[in-house]
């Protein structure tokens, strides 16, 4: 976009701040998170299109966005989602977020299996490399914007002291994958470049969903003490980046993965 | 590392004496440059033979140079420098007031002299002693920085029970500046040296366990995948690496060894 203005002044944040006319790909959008970055769009002015598996997880948006969101139902963890994919996703959009993940079957590395490492990575790393290939033909025309969930798991390891039994650590296939989705996003922040498309990455930290302790505060305790903040993440907490991210508020970012994690990963 | 010769600074230091003997060890010249001249020469007479104590201040141009001339006349040149001096007062000690270390209460006295001597300090025998090494095209600048150029310190680590949480003591700003600033000059000095063979490189070390109370031992060692503070001679193996030619196609590299600190 040319930012330049006669008078030497620039656009007001207002005016950076804005999806009015976008239209935007989220996958895994009837997540926890999902939901919430679907909304941030929403919020913004645009059209989105929530790629998943379960179309009743999206409801909420409905009752509030109504025929501004559409569900596109396909398994991306399977090949065949890709002609799915292609036929039914807008012939041009403006922004994509890769955020689906299938959570790793099994947290232990000592039982992790082959073929549950593939569905992981499949979903982690294939599907969003898969769908930025479609997006880069979709936003040539007129540039666009991919967003990849990353996480701070992708920079740093687990410390399974604090998880001792809960079966809530991570595979680690998730770390791999996401590991590596902030090196894809490197990549094509360069692929990008010449395109007019930008590719940045957000990192959460813990933002467990509500319920996700009970009967363990124990294992709350615990994960509290390793964040500066001290909290878990509120889920609209990941909206901000997003409409930073999205809107050309950050028109001149690119290759970057910005952490969202309370400042876990800073001590 | 044989016949190399290595000016340590703040080598009367407990880190700067782990660092002489290593050189040492593998045949080098230890210089073993401190402001304290005592320290200096325990240090050196408890290293070995070929190390050499000098008073130098780090601080002072005219001190720098006056080293750098009796070393140059009498080995013909300087090959390593270890950017090694700083201040690091164990938190809770207060040189001037218990609470010393918080922000809050920054002394400006204080932090003045933790910059001039950690990061100023570096800078100027860098400029000295590295203008020789650029001029012979050749040549080693090591900083020693630390964890902490990498990550903010917890500063629950320093906490102690029954104080008003506006007297609990803190690990001072200054640290944290100095050894992120180490990190710039490396990277500065690394480009601006390249092309005249002077390689410059960072090593950030975690805590060394030293006598540090029970308590204290107890709660950094859960922030540290192994689970323990580095033993005192742990650095040795990356001093050698770093300063000899094992490393001569590294310039402008971080390196940390800090138990994994880092890496969750």
């Amino acid at each position: 976009m040319s930012m330049s203005h006669s008078d030497g002044s620039g656009p007001s944040i207002r005016q950076l701040m804005t999806l009015e006319g976008k239209v935007a790909v989220v996958t895994g959008g009837g997540g926890h998170l999902g939901l919430e970055i679907c909304k941030a769009l929403l919020e913004l002015g645009a059209q989105v299109t929530v790629v998943g598996r379960n179309p009743s997880k999206i409801e909420p948006l409905r009752s509030a966005f109504a025929e501004k969101v559409t569900f596109l139902k396909v398994d991306l963890n399977a090949k065949d989602s890709l002609p799915i994919l292609e036929e039914n996703l807008p012939q041009r959009f403006d922004v994509l977020v890769n955020n689906a993940l299938t959570w790793p079957a099994t947290p232990q590395f000592e039982k992790v299996q082959w073929d549950e490492i593939q569905v992981t990575l499949s979903s982690g790393i294939i599907s969003p490399i898969m769908l930025s290939k479609l997006a880069f033909v979709r936003m040539a025309e007129k540039g666009g914007v991919i967003l990849n969930n990353a996480s701070m798991y992708g920079s740093v390891s687990p410390d399974f002291r604090i998880y001792r039994d809960s079966g809530m650590s991570n595979g680690i296939d998730y770390n791999a994958a996401k590991a590596a989705i902030i090196q894809v996003t490197k990549y094509l922040a360069v692929k990008g470049a010449p395109l007019g498309i930008r590719v940045n990455a957000f990192s959460p930290g813990p933002f467990s969903p509500p319920g996700a302790f009970d009967g363990k505060d124990w294992f709350r305790d615990e994960l509290l003490r390793k964040m500066p903040l001290a909290r878990i993440g509120q889920k609209w907490e990941i909206k901000g980046v997003i409409a930073f991210l999205a809107t050309d508020l950050s028109s001149y970012v690119t290759g970057q993965n910005i952490p969202v994690d309370g400042g876990w990963t800073i001590w | 590392m044989r016949g190399r010769v290595v000016v340590i600074t703040g080598g009367g230091g407990l880190l700067g004496k782990q660092h002489a003997t290593a050189i040492h060890a593998f045949g080098g010249i230890p210089v073993i440059a401190d402001v304290n001249l005592a320290a200096a020469r325990r240090v050196a007479s408890a290293v070995g033979s070929r190390a050499v104590p000098i008073k130098m201040d780090v601080t002072d141009p005219k001190s720098i140079m006056r080293v750098r001339n009796t070393v140059t006349k009498q080995f013909g040149r300087v090959d390593v420098l270890i950017n090694n001096a700083a201040h690091d007062p164990k938190v809770g000690d207060g040189r001037n007031s218990l609470t010393e270390g918080r922000f809050e209460d920054l002394d400006l006295g204080t932090w003045n002299v933790d910059l001039a001597v950690g990061l100023t300090g570096a800078v100027l025998c860098s400029r000295y002693f590295g203008e020789t090494m650029a001029e012979r095209r050749g040549g080693v600048i090591l900083n020693i920085a630390s964890d902490l150029a990498l990550i903010g310190p917890n500063q629950t680590l320093y906490e102690v029970p029954g104080l008003p949480s506006t007297n609990q003591p803190k690990k001072p700003v200054s640290y944290s500046v100095v050894k992120s600033g180490l990190l710039g000059l490396t990277r500065y000095l690394a480009t601006y040296w390249a092309s005249h063979n002077v390689r410059v490189n960072a090593l950030c070390p975690g805590g060394v366990e030293n006598g540090q109370a029970a308590e204290f031992l107890k709660r950094i060692i859960r922030l540290i995948p192994l689970s323990r503070m580095a033993r005192l001679d742990e650095y040795q193996g990356a001093i050698v690496f770093l300063c000899s030619d094992a490393s001569s196609y590294m310039t402008g590299s971080v390196i940390s060894i800090d138990g994994g600190r880092t890496c969750w």
